[in-house]
């Protein structure tokens, strides 16, 4: 894992480092530059200001900066290697900070004489606030949600494959319905032999909460044209939104935000869609795939997706009424059970919100 | 290897997924200004994924053949679904819960198909 994440920041550095070169760096640049990294002047810098949070990550990188060199000067390899990885850490600096702040321009550099005198944010600053970057950027931050659902992505493919889905219906699920949860709730209900009427009305309700992220998002698109609207709103999924919102929320003036919410929705796109196709490969190369105990993948997954909501008491009530009426209710036809534990569960949830609510305002 | 063998009836269902989905995620911009959710709307509707997934889990945990109550201990779904419960808790790691208690479920199945 180290030596992955280790050759993923080193091609980083290694392409920002080709940018450099590409835009013209002196050599007395790159040894200040290189001074201004190995010192850690930003960080001391920054690290009473507001935006700590993020050059605390900044540091981070530093730190591991210098284990690194650590460990090259054990090794006894001073020479070429250590010139190559001080390069390398070096311009580091800049590729983190370009990729975390890119609507920044010079921001990191900006306080610091050294930067300044050097002019190096120049080369940048054009760049930081074109769609372009801002599309990048909104794929660079939904990265580690992507992470996550990758696996979600591989194991859809793949049950969908063994619960008897054709090809083209499980591709055209990922590529026009683009909604992870209510996928996986459909390959279920289809493995129960349930009638597509019921399912999409179940795809209705799972995807309803969808509905208030268009409600939150509707302010920030006003000055979109149609087109953009339906685009982004059909990208609307948990990941993108949380990313954007993010995003949208951060008052900085900045136009083209919704290039940055675009490369967010692509990428996620993208990678549902690839990985989907992964899982489906995989489940139909190995047919037998169904008897090593994947249909087991999903309930193990809906546990980890519920156990972060259980933080509250109406929580916790609605979500054990919805576990005992889908049993006792588990014999209604059409898989109408499930309609009707959720249907309960959120009652009971909100009865026992109003209860609580006002027994503090007795007190 | 794959065949375009689609159905009639998966493309319904599809088609009326995609537009669902669809249409959820846009009302609200044509409609917007018209038209305010109701407080406790909004509220119900945090109540809505655990609830629904709390609502598939526990009938394919405890009823694995889809009819009868298993809560023996030889039920590898519901040990794994324990499992899975106790490392969602402790750790609050998606991919850790999935990955271990499948791991657990896959040998809990494993050991009671021997016996």
């Amino acid at each position: 894992m180290l030596v992955m994440i280790n050759a993923i920041i080193k091609s980083l550095c290694f392409i920002q480092y080709l940018r450099q070169l590409y835009f013209g760096l002196n050599l007395n640049q790159h040894i200040a530059y290189l001074e201004l990294y190995i010192h850690g002047i930003w960080y001391i810098d920054y690290k009473n200001s507001s935006r700590f949070k993020i050059w605390r990550r900044c540091y981070y990188w530093h730190s591991l900066k210098l284990l690194y060199t650590f460990f090259d000067h054990s090794l006894l390899c001073r020479g070429f290697f250590q010139k190559t990885v001080n390069d390398f850490w070096g311009h580091m600096k800049d590729a983190v900070l370009f990729l975390e702040y890119p609507d920044s321009p010079g921001d990191f550099s900006g306080k610091n004489e050294k930067a300044e005198t050097m002019n190096m944010s120049n080369t940048t600053s054009s760049r930081k606030n074109s769609p372009r970057s801002q599309f990048f950027a909104g794929a660079k931050d939904t990265f580690p949600l992507i992470v996550g659902a990758i696996p979600f992505g591989i194991i859809f493919g793949t049950l969908a494959a063994t619960a008897g889905l054709s090809f083209a219906a499980t591709m055209g699920m990922s590529m026009f319905v683009f909604a992870g949860s209510s996928q996986f709730v459909c390959v279920s209900l289809v493995l129960a032999g349930t009638a597509w009427p019921m399912i999409v009305l179940t795809t209705f309700v799972v995807n309803l909460r969808h509905m208030l992220y268009g409600a939150t998002m509707v302010p920030f698109y006003k000055d979109l044209n149609t087109l953009w609207k339906m685009v982004l709103a059909f990208g609307l999924t948990d990941e993108t939104f949380a990313v954007a919102v993010t995003r949208y929320n951060r008052e900085d003036g900045l136009p083209d935000k919704h290039y940055y919410n675009l490369g967010s929705m692509l990428f996620m796109y993208t990678n549902w869609n690839l990985c989907t196709f992964v899982g489906l490969t995989a489940g139909k190369t190995f047919p037998e795939m169904s008897q090593w105990g994947l249909d087991f993948a999903m309930p193990a997954t809906f546990i980890g997706i519920v156990i972060p909501y259980l933080v509250s008491k109406p929580m916790w009530a609605s979500v054990v009424t919805a576990g005992t009426i889908s049993i006792v209710a588990g014999g209604l036809p059409h898989k109408l059970g499930l309609m009707v534990a959720a249907i309960a569960g959120v009652t009971v949830g909100l009865v026992c919100e109003k209860m609580l609510s006002r027994k503090k305002e007795r007190v | 290897m794959f065949g375009i063998g689609i159905q009639l009836n998966e493309i319904y269902m599809v088609a009326g997924m995609a537009l669902v989905t669809f249409g959820i995620r846009y009302i609200m911009f044509p409609i917007s200004g018209r038209f305010q959710f109701p407080e406790l709307f909004k509220r119900g509707l945090r109540y809505v994924p655990p609830v629904v997934l709390t609502a598939i889990i526990v009938p394919s945990v405890l009823m694995p053949d889809g009819e009868t109550l298993n809560l023996n201990l030889t039920n590898p779904y519901l040990i794994g679904a324990i499992a899975a419960c106790a490392i969602g808790g402790l750790f609050k790691n998606l991919l850790l819960t999935i990955v271990v208690s499948m791991v657990i479920f896959m040998g809990w199945q494993w050991a009671f198909a021997l016996g």
